[in-house]
């Protein structure tokens, strides 16, 4: 029963098999074909490479994302205590307004309008 | 060295016809599946991404990369049919009439065997496969399937008995 059920299964198979190898394609074109295909597909170190480009660029977006989301918050603490360090004086800074505080913060300059003697202005290493 | 590839290729196409008979039994006998598939197997053969250990015959190895390869298009397959179901534009059925050219060429024999093993666990008309239709030892489909001897003379038998009811005739 066995060994005529599988000397069926074989003529069943076989004739299949005659059917299918007939359309079997060439397989020259086929391997030019798939060739021609990987040639358009990124390779496993071309993916790697753009992974890794595509890691940097999200990296630099981030690190110019956080750069600006910083200069912001600091240019809203500023904008928020600027009036206040602005108006601030040192109760103190009255001790340093001293008689003649003004000239001495002021750099003098020689010349006919600032002179304190009235004098013209003078050449430095000329003859008289 | 430079001659392997060439032996590569020349063993490639000798073996082209069983290749192609196996890859369409991996891939439901669907022709433009089965062409793809035995193209990236051949692929990877002459790329190096599989290599020949001699462990084994090189066509039960090649048959065994066949196999894997079918089975990972049938994965990225699934995945795709599943990415456009869930963003809503899901695949059209598959057309019954599909292959209806193929068929109608086919011999009555033919074509009750093909629809008896559609019916069958794919692990069972995998086995009858290659031992009928590959005239392979269950030892050698074993191999071809990555799985033990035992487990693939387990499939063979109750593959072959249920065979052996769907082709009664009625």
């Amino acid at each position: 029963m066995s060994d005529e059920s599988d000397r069926r299964f074989r003529d069943a198979f076989a004739a299949l098999r005659r059917e299918e190898a007939a359309g079997a394609p060439p397989l020259t074109p086929m391997l030019a074909a798939r060739a021609a295909r990987r040639g358009l597909r990124p390779t496993g170190v071309a993916w790697a490479g753009l992974a890794a480009a595509a890691l940097l660029v999200a990296l630099a977006g981030h690190r110019v994302m956080e750069s600006r989301v910083r200069a912001r918050a600091a240019a809203e603490v500023a904008r928020a205590l600027g009036p206040f360090y602005g108006e601030w004086r040192s109760p103190t800074d009255a001790l340093l307004e001293t008689p003649g505080y003004e000239m001495l913060a002021t750099i003098p300059a020689i010349g006919p309008a600032d002179s304190l003697f009235g004098s013209g202005p003078t050449t430095t290493g000329g003859q008289p | 060295m430079d001659d392997e590839p060439q032996d590569l290729q020349r063993e490639l196409g000798r073996l082209h016809a069983d290749s192609y008979g196996w890859a369409l039994a991996c891939c439901g006998r669907r022709t433009a599946d089965a062409r793809e598939v035995l193209q990236a197997a051949y692929l990877k053969v002459l790329d190096g991404r599989a290599r020949f250990g001699g462990r084994s015959r090189f066509r039960t190895w090649l048959f065994g990369v066949i196999r894997r390869t079918a089975a990972e298009e049938r994965r990225r397959d699934a995945l795709r049919r599943l990415r456009l179901v869930t963003f809503g534009d899901a695949p059209e059925p598959a057309d019954p009439a599909a292959g209806a050219a193929e068929r109608l060429e086919q011999s009555d024999d033919v074509r009750r065997l093909l629809s008896a093993l559609a019916r069958l666990p794919r692990r069972q008309r995998e086995v009858l496969d290659l031992v009928f239709y590959h005239e392979m030892s269950v030892a050698e489909a074993a191999d071809v399937m990555g799985v033990s001897v035992g487990s693939a003379r387990q499939h063979y038998e109750r593959g072959k008995a249920r065979l052996r009811v769907l082709l009664e005739p009625s």
